[in-house]
């Protein structure tokens, strides 16, 4: 299934020169495989561990997240404003679900 | 302070002490942690606050005759009687009950139609802690209070336990408001935006006056998350500083944060975030009769429960705060008007109510109080109700809120009193097991939260109260080592044995086994039933904690 | 060497250089603390299910390698390894604490040099009124 992901810029439109945030929300349960249901059993892992952000097709970033990152997770990059273009978020987890958005960087 | 022969004069003719002559070019009228309570009752403040060695003697951690001494009241004055628990049946005797919404509001008008008849301007502003823990808030789900609070033409709130009310509760009753609710720290979970304005500005006559809401940090740790799910509320000093800047350069000429932080947090705040002239600080249900200066900041406390109006008279200039003139006005009911609104409000309100809250279930035949550091005569009280009702429970938790009432020695309890002292929205008792080894660690982590030294890290709670277990106290060791010599039943903990626990108002039945074939009922439920059983009751103060290198005192129950 | 004042709650050195053997082939002795780093945590965290962790590094992106954090009590104490790329040396996520621990922000920088930035974060049953 696919990975829902948001993508949002702050500021959403920032001048030439200035730095902004890039964040990621990704809708995941992050399983750490450390967790028990109600019966006790444990729950297996399954997590994001690959989130790559792209911009006009150029890889300018990359995290790998372990087993322990929250459900729902943030990723936050920042990054600083040069040319107006789109930024895509490549998310993959330990199952091999991916999730994909895109956001696009407009200049003040 | 007041002789006895001019407190006779005072309570003959309160105007002297709540008429007041103008002073500088503002007016704050603060009150805080009214917990709901609608009607004059009495409130004893804490015989002990064990204070971490390193903050001993400072404002938020004096008691008795020590918190006197502090600011230099008079013993058997109507200040002493507000700020002590020493002499307090005869002063409850003598002076009448406190609070009550009525009695609140007509003050407040009194004092805010004298600021404007000289021209001045005034801000009525509530710390928070206003919508729950009451009969009145319990039947109406908070909005009897927020009604009042439109009354009384509350100006801005801050907010904590109204969280306890359930999101969707708590942001229509904000959205009834008709002031308003400010906060620096509501946030979204998601991205982190903000959901309430941070600040608002106030032209109050020649000078602009900024005030900065912030709510209580850790509504997360300390109540069940359902409440409260997509928000955070976390301390973020960044964010603070990012607001009072901004409010600066939208041409605040003063900055006033009204604060639900709790008063060592605001005092480690007051040194680390620039442009705070003031903090009005609410939470910890301190009284400070004279401000507390930390670094440039003044810091006013709340008091709580509708004991006192702060009247805060700011002598404004271009660039904060140049002097300020605080005044306690007592809400001594039986010495003050009432206000005839809100008396019909309240009589309507509660018209269906009367019998349910004010029946008689018990005559109590000794003091029964909550505030304190370690251990009250309330909380022994709930232990015997559940341990009668429940022989087989081994402990009983009882969470260290510092809400509730006083019962005086004759007095009958009625369910209003039962609400003020266990009016939770999350009421549950439960029974679970638990393992020595757990109980042990719980007891060091509670300790831990209350006596590290360090604001950053108190969650500005008093320490859980246990029945049926007894223990020594080291508040100076190091982390891990503060809890000795534990004893259930008489003996020695055992750190592998299973040990049935009872616990209400908090999370900890969540680290136990929940125990099979018992359905968790509401605590005042319980304690209603083990009154009307009993018919009167006695609770003579048995300390189960004893505290190393503290003197600890007990106070006088029965006269 | 200066002593250090007092131990960071929550640490645990031995599992943390464990985790760090095992991610980056290097022990906590070559670790550099370096004020040059922000990890910024709150002091009690609101759930331990969700840790905001936020690591600022005050230096040229070109001089940045890789950003790690660490959690040394957590089962993994790997929490994620950031490459910056043309991203500035920034990161912020939210991160699962088992328990109360000492939290680490390691930058390699390249030069190869391993500079170092500690916090601690109390995950607590809570309780108060
Ligand atoms: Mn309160
Ligand atoms: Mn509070």
């Amino acid at each position: 299934m696919a990975i829902r992901t948001i993508v949002r810029l702050t500021p959403a439109k920032p001048k030439a020169g200035e730095n902004f945030k890039l964040q990621v929300v990704a809708q995941h349960p992050n399983e750490p495989g450390t967790r028990r249901d109600a019966e006790g059993k444990i729950i297996p892992a399954k997590y994001i561990n690959q989130v790559e952000i792209y911009f006009e097709g150029e890889k300018v970033a990359e995290a790998k997240p372990g087993p322990s990152t929250s459900a729902n997770p943030l990723y936050g990059f920042m990054f600083k404003a040069e040319k107006v273009g789109t930024f895509t978020v490549k998310l993959k987890d330990t199952d091999g679900d991916t999730g994909e958005g895109t956001v696009k960087l407009e200049l003040a | 302070g007041l002789g006895p022969r001019a407190l006779a004069q005072v309570l003959e003719n309160p105007s002297r002490l709540y008429d007041l002559p103008p002073y500088g070019n503002a007016t704050l009228l603060y009150f805080s942690d009214l917990h709901g309570q609608a009607f004059p009752h009495y409130f004893m403040e804490p015989p002990n606050l064990i204070a971490p060695k390193p903050l001993m003697g400072r404002p938020g951690y004096l008691t008795g005759e020590a918190i006197l001494r502090y600011y230099g009241v008079e013993r058997k004055t109507p200040l002493a009687y507000l700020l002590s628990y020493l002499d307090f049946v005869e002063l409850a005797k003598a002076f009448g009950p406190i609070g009550g919404l009525s009695a609140l509001t007509a003050l407040i008008r009194r004092q805010k139609a004298q600021v404007e008849a000289e021209g001045g301007r005034v801000l009525v502003l509530d710390g928070g802690d206003t919508w729950t823990n009451s009969g009145l808030s319990l039947l109406t789900q908070g909005e009897a209070l927020v009604d009042w609070q439109n009354l009384t033409g509350v100006d801005h709130m801050v907010s904590h336990w109204e969280w306890t009310l359930g999101r969707e509760r708590a942001e229509a009753l904000f959205k009834k408001l008709k002031g308003e609710h400010l906060s620096y720290n509501v946030v979204d979970e998601l991205f982190g935006d903000p959901l309430y304005p941070a600040y608002r500005i106030h032209q109050m006559g020649r000078y602009a006056l900024a005030v900065v809401g912030a709510t209580y940090p850790y509504v997360k740790v300390s109540h069940p998350e359902q409440f409260t799910e997509g928000l955070s509320f976390a301390l973020d000093v960044r964010r603070l500083q990012e607001a009072v800047d901004q409010a600066r350069a939208e041409g605040a000429d003063a900055v006033v944060l009204l604060s639900h932080n709790g008063l060592q947090l605001d005092a480690a705040l007051a040194e680390r975030v620039k442009g705070i002239d003031l903090i009005l600080s609410g939470h910890t249900h301190d009284l400070t009769p004279s401000p507390w200066r930390v670094g440039k900041t003044w810091i006013v406390a709340g008091s709580a429960s509708g004991k006192a109006l702060m009247r805060v008279d700011l002598e404004l200039f271009k660039g904060g705060i140049a002097n300020l003139r605080l005044k306690i006005l007592p809400v001594l009911a039986r010495h003050l008007p009432g206000a005839p609104d809100v008396e019909a409000f309240l009589e309507k309100t509660l018209a269906p109510h009367r019998q349910h809250l004010f029946e008689p279930l018990a005559v109590s035949d000794s003091l029964l109080y909550k505030r304190d550091t370690l251990y009250s005569t309330w909380d022994e009280l709930v232990g015997q109700a559940v341990k009668a009702l429940y022989p087989e429970v081994d402990l009983v938790f009882s969470p260290a809120v510092r809400w509730g009432t006083t019962i005086l020695p004759g007095q009958a309890i009625t369910r209003d009193h039962l609400y003020a002292y266990l009016g939770f929205t999350y009421p549950d008792l439960y029974l679970f097991w638990l393992h020595g080894e757990q109980i042990r660690n719980t007891l060091e982590d509670i300790a831990s939260n209350v006596f590290t030294p360090d604001p950053f890290y108190q969650q500005g709670g008093d320490v859980s109260r246990v029945f049926g277990l007894r223990y020594v106290l080291d508040p100076d060791a190091p982390v891990g080592k503060r809890i000795r010599e534990v004893e259930v039943g008489g003996k020695p903990l055992d750190p592998n044995r299973r040990y049935l626990a009872a616990s209400y108002g908090g999370r900890l039945q969540r680290l136990g086994e929940a125990k099979a074939g018992y359905e968790p009922r509401p605590i005042y439920q319980v304690l209603e039933e083990y009154l009307k059983a009993a018919g009167h009751v006695k609770v003579l103060p048995k300390p189960n904690v004893r505290v190393l290198g503290r003197n600890y005192r007990v106070p006088e129950v029965s006269s | 060497v200066p002593a250090r004042a007092q131990a960071l709650e929550g640490e645990d050195l031995a599992k943390l250089e464990k985790a760090l053997q095992e991610v980056l082939g290097k022990g906590f002795k070559d670790l550099t603390p370096s004020d040059l780093i922000k990890l910024n945590m709150p002091a009690i965290a609101e759930s331990g299910a969700n840790v905001p962790a936020e690591v600022e590094v005050n230096l040229p992106s070109s001089q940045v390698k890789a950003i790690h954090l660490f959690a040394d009590k957590n089962p993994t104490p790997h929490l994620v390894a950031v490459i910056p790329m043309k991203a500035l040396p920034y990161y912020a996520t939210r991160v699962r604490l088992a328990e109360t621990t000492a939290i680490r922000a390691v930058v390699e920088t390249a030069d190869g040099k391993f500079l170092l930035a500690s916090a601690s974060t109390r995950v607590t049953v809570g309780g108060c009124g």
